[in-house]
């Protein structure tokens, strides 16, 4: 038969034909794995660093997390779901130390978010002033992006200290009681979430800022046409159309506060309550107890898919994209 | 298209201006307020009660800028750490990004889905639960205070992989099709076509990796154990606990560690945007 | 836009450069010879002779005392040229234990560490260190045991045995401001004060302005667990049974006793009457600096950190004057404190040169001339007694005498489990619990002293327990 006789079973005028034998580079062309051994050796490095470094230690945190450990990090003994009782507030001693963490870290989430996202959008709306020089001040408002957590929290941490004086203005117009906004119980964590909102707001506002600047013009134009005034065009406008950027930032900002570690290791570094990550950081670094820790980055990681398939589900919808 | 600007003559523009820059202004105050507290701590010298902006204009204490060098001569070396670690960790995630998403994008083989899934995967599983057992990896294969632990583990990257990808398929397929028809080998269009025509994806990618990584703390924390293997973000804070009145050194090194990535920002801030933006933007 | 950018960076990596290679010069200028003042600027190391049998040195000490262990090592090994001690600096007593457990996995373990008290336990449970009684019995040198401050030499004599060589004791103190006592009518030479003395001190100290705000608070107070173990030392009560861990391994926690419930309690009334001013976790720096800018009158700390406070009150200038008196106990009560600081242990990682080499160190390190040097620069005091004999250890104390209120401290009675430092494998953890319930009762957080022990004392025991559930005796 011809090379180029038809493989499938139909001819071009519908009557069934005999199919004819194909060869083995034939057969691998059509069903695409021609290019499977090239595939996977391109693939490789990514595919042998994610295994070892991604993959593989999140299934030994998974068991270590069953077992307590030595002072090794070997597991010495099987603990069962004990750690995982325990973090959850499950294991009838009614001790809620570890689920009061997860509580402060949404907490936490809570004091950061949303001021971010509304500092940042404030400022990217200025920064679209067609003013001349706008884009050195693009750049000032960028800025926080470049300046490291660490670098952020060893300057917020004078700035909070009492050694400074830099803040006890406020804390005695709040009649505080304490030598510093972090040793107060009720400032210390919106102190450190101001921090935290600064280093933010170069991301956010890069980000908002494109979001800006990709709304089409003629909208806008359009609008100003049939009469409405700024704050209409904002509302009905500007908002859905940058929704899928808020919601893209609301998530990012969201998964990124409840990881939040380095400013609390700087800022709050002996505190009780703290935050969920920090908790673990002290179980694993301070207390040795690898299997514990390992618990509770296992809940947080159900945590934040939890988290964010809810953000996007559910927050999705009002989203529009056009 | 700015929200705020409708057309404008005369005195309204003027006023429009002024309450604009005025604005401005205030906001960059406001933002830039830590970076004049450190400047000001640090030039004020070794005073144990240093006020918010310096007293005196003229006696700046310049000099502390050497003195952290006197203090903690090291503080060159995490200068030299940082930029090998951020460098290799880089250039390692162009390189495994590149190949992993040229495969995703232009390749035909069974399971390509399943690869993708396994490369975004890694995206979902956070930092914190695959620590403690990194943790574990590296100390028991001595490679704590060394290179490989700081740049290894995190040489494959999800998130560069999904970036190069989404750039590779909005690229022309033809030409792929016809390089091959004229004999080019896969990877020779990689080096020789895609990756030229990529360019902006990678810089995007390049300064994205660079700057994390220059600016992480927890893994090098761990990993890192004598003062001359520190990276600059840890050894900062290292720094600050052995004067309990005095700032001035502290600040001035905070303020040096920061340099390198301020320069990078401004140079490649184009970059930076376009390439935040194109993940964020998609949604 | 793109211009300006190139300009500004290219400025930045000018200056970047020059700084850097003016910094290169000022570096080298340094003296090869170490200066004994103890100062921040970086110590360097002398070189390793050709044919010297290296020793890997992991220390925890940082600053000002750091420097000075550096120096102590560069002394050792000009003197001689068998053995290069290498000093590896670890950022923190806990960083060094921790480096330590990870170095028992893989394999990759100093030839001698510092390790701090609360680490003892865990040294031994690593069951690769050699006992220095073995070195000190092979070489006939328990004369220099017996020689010994006799609290120091309990402190780490663990089941009968010498585990590791004391190099820096410390204990703790209350630091006054001299001048302020005088200004108040009060006596700065009355050593022993009972807590309600320090609470009328605090009154009398205490300055308040027109309005009645407070200029200057009595004392200066920020929870740690060390205060607590050498409060309970004082009052010849253990932190846990059976013997504070010495005689054998800790079982139980029992530290929320009476005297942990009066020391909280002490801490509060000052607090709630507005002569103390609390500064929260993490606020010993804080605390040390009001003390010397003279925002304080009092303030608890270690006599390791006297050289420091001096240095600071020198610099603030306003005029206070360091001096010490013991820890507050209750009335009649003439217990010793505790012993803190760190000692030298000796592991089995290295070749037996190498062991050798850290036994010879130890036995330089504990020879009176080196024990005056050390104790002379920083604030520690002498291990061995025949360092008292010295003119440079006399000289010190002449110097500085709130030295010998720290010394008669720790001798104020016959040793006892009760007054020794306690022994456990969750030390470190213990202390943070402490911290927590401290913090948690100054802040209002928990109403009574009692119930923030009791739930410290829960979650010392979980731990503990669980430790010891998972190490072989």
């Amino acid at each position: 038969m011809e090379r180029n006789a038809p493989i499938s079973p139909v001819t071009t005028t519908g009557e069934p034909t005999t199919p004819r034998p194909i060869s083995l580079r034939e057969w691998l062309a059509l069903s695409g794995t021609r290019d499977l051994g090239r595939a996977l050796l391109f693939a490789s490095p990514a595919i042998i660093i994610f295994s070892i470094f991604t993959y593989l230690p999140f299934f030994h945190a998974i068991f270590l997390s069953l077992n307590v450990t030595n002072n090794q990090g070997e597991a010495a003994r099987f603990n069962g779901l004990g750690y995982y009782a325990r973090v959850l507030g499950l294991d009838g001693t009614g001790r809620t130390d570890y689920l009061q963490s997860i509580l402060t870290s949404f907490q936490f989430a809570l004091l950061v978010v949303p001021p971010v996202i509304l500092v940042a959008l404030s400022l990217a709306l200025l920064a679209t002033a067609q003013v001349r020089g706008i884009q050195v001040f693009r750049t000032i408002f960028t800025s926080s992006i470049a300046i490291s957590l660490a670098s952020a929290g060893v300057i917020w941490a004078l700035i909070y200290s009492p050694s400074t004086k830099a803040t006890t203005w406020l804390v005695e117009l709040l009649n505080l009681g304490t030598p510093g906004l972090l040793s107060s119980d009720a400032t210390a964590l919106p102190a450190v979430a101001v921090m935290t909102i600064w280093s933010g707001i170069g991301f956010n506002f890069i980000i908002t800022l494109s979001g800006l600047q990709a709304i089409p013009v003629d909208l806008y134009e359009s609008a100003a046409i049939d009469g409405a005034n700024r704050i209409q065009s904002f509302r009905f406008i500007t908002l859905p159309m940058l929704s899928p950027t808020l919601l893209f930032l609301f998530v990012i900002n969201t998964i990124g506060s409840l990881q939040a570690f380095t400013q609390f290791f700087l800022l709050l570094p002996d505190r009780t309550p703290t935050v969920y990550v920090y908790e673990t950081f002290l179980a694993f670094w301070g207390d040795n107890r690898y299997g514990l820790a390992s618990a509770m980055s296992i809940i947080l990681f159900v945590i934040l898919l939890i988290l964010t398939s809810i953000q996007y589900g559910v927050l999705n919808r009002r989203v529009n994209y056009s | 298209m700015s929200v705020l600007s409708h057309s404008r003559r005369g005195p309204a523009r003027v006023r429009y201006n002024i309450i604009i820059y005025a604005l401005l202004i205030l906001a960059s105050i406001i933002l830039g307020f830590p970076l004049i507290f450190a400047l000001s701590l640090a030039l004020q010298g070794p005073v144990p009660n240093p006020s918010l902006l310096p007293r005196d204009l003229t006696q700046l204490d310049w000099g502390v800028f050497l003195q952290v060098f006197e203090q903690q001569p090291q503080i060159i070396r995490w200068i030299f750490n940082s930029f090998v670690v951020a460098s290799g960790v880089t250039l390692g995630v162009l390189f495994t990004s590149s190949l992993m998403a040229y495969a995703l994008s232009y390749l035909k083989f069974p399971g390509k889905t399943l690869l993708l899934f396994f490369a975004l995967g890694s995206l979902m599983v956070p930092f914190e639960a695959t620590l403690i057992p990194n943790y574990l990896l590296v100390a028991r294969l001595r490679w704590s205070d060394s290179f490989q632990g700081l740049i290894l583990p995190f040489v494959a990257s999800g998130f560069g992989v999904f970036l190069l990808r989404q750039y590779f398929l909005t690229l022309p397929r033809d030409l792929y099709d016809a390089a091959l028809v004229d004999g080019c080998t896969r990877l020779r269009y990689l080096w020789s076509i895609l990756l030229p025509l990529s360019r902006p994806a990678l810089a995007t990618l390049a300064v994205y990796t660079f700057l994390t990584t220059w600016n992480q703390f927890y893994w090098p924390l761990l990993v890192t154990n004598s003062t001359e293997w520190r990276t600059t973000q840890v050894g900062i804070t290292v720094f600050r606990n052995f004067e309990f009145a005095v700032f001035n050194i502290q600040m001035a090194a905070t303020l040096i560690v920061m340099l390198p990535t301020l320069l990078l920002l401004i140079l490649g801030q184009r970059q930076l945007v376009s390439g935040l933006t194109a993940g964020a933007l998609k949604g | 836009m793109r211009k300006l950018g190139l300009f500004v960076s290219a400025a930045l990596s000018l200056v970047l450069v020059l700084v850097t290679f003016m910094a290169v010069p000022m570096v080298s200028m340094q003296n090869a010879t170490p200066v004994p003042a103890p100062t921040l600027t970086s110590v360097p190391l002398v070189a390793q002779q050709a044919g010297e049998v290296e020793v890997t040195f992991w220390y925890g000490l940082g600053g000002l005392l750091g420097n000075v262990v550096i120096e102590t090592v560069n002394m050792y090994n000009d003197s001689q040229d068998v053995y290069y001690v290498n000093p590896v600096f670890q950022s923190s007593y806990d960083d060094t234990i921790n480096r330590i457990n990870a170095g028992l996995a893989s394999g990759e373990l100093p030839d001698l560490a510092q390790v701090f008290e609360a680490g003892s336990q865990r040294m031994i449970d690593t069951g690769r260190i050699i006992p220095v009684q073995t070195f000190f019995d092979r070489d006939g040198l328990q004369s220099v045991i017996d020689d010994m401050e006799p609290a120091v030499r309990a402190n780490y004599t663990i089941n009968g045995i010498l585990q590791s060589a004391p190099f820096n004791s410390s204990t703790a103190m209350l630091f006054i401001d001299r001048a302020a006592f005088v200004a108040a009518g009060l006596n700065p030479d009355q050593t022993l004060n009972t807590f309600d003395e320090i609470k009328e001190y605090a009154r009398a100290l205490t300055v308040r302005d027109a309005s009645g705000n407070v200029t200057r608070h009595g004392i200066g107070l920020y929870p740690e667990g060390w205060f607590f173990e050498q409060i309970h030392a004082a009052h010849e009560v253990p932190m846990g049974t059976p013997d504070n861990g010495i005689t054998g391994r800790m079982e139980q926690y029992t530290y929320n006793d009476s005297i942990g419930v009066e020391w909280l309690e002490f801490m509060k009334s000052m607090v709630d009457e507005g002569t103390a001013i609390y500064f929260g976790t993490g606020g010993g720096n804080a605390a040390n600096a009001a003390f010397t800018n003279g925002e304080t009158s009092m303030t608890f700390s270690s006599i390791a950190g006297l050289r420091t406070l001096i240095a600071g009150a020198e610099r603030a200038g306003v005029g206070v004057e360091v001096g010490t008196v013991f820890m507050p106990r209750r009335p009649d009560t003439a217990g010793k404190t505790i012993v803190g600081g760190a000692s030298l242990w000796i592991t089995d990682a290295g070749s037996t040169e190498a062991q050798e080499g850290a036994w010879d160190f130890i036995k330089w390190a504990l020879t009176p001339e080196v024990q005056a040097f050390w104790a002379s620069n920083t604030g520690y005091y002498p291990v061995v007694q025949a360092s008292y004999e010295t003119e440079i250890m006399q000289a010190a104390l002449v110097a500085y005498p709130q030295f010998q209120v720290a010394i008669d401290q720790i001798r104020l009675s016959e040793i006892a489990f009760a007054n020794t430092a306690h022994i456990s494998g969750t030390f470190v953890s213990m202390r943070q619990d402490v911290i927590t319930a401290i913090d948690g009762y100054l802040t209002g957080a928990i109403p009574t002293a009692q119930e923030a022990l009791d739930i410290a004392v829960a979650t010392s025991n979980e731990l503990l327990t669980e430790y010891n559930s998972t190490v072989s005796n």
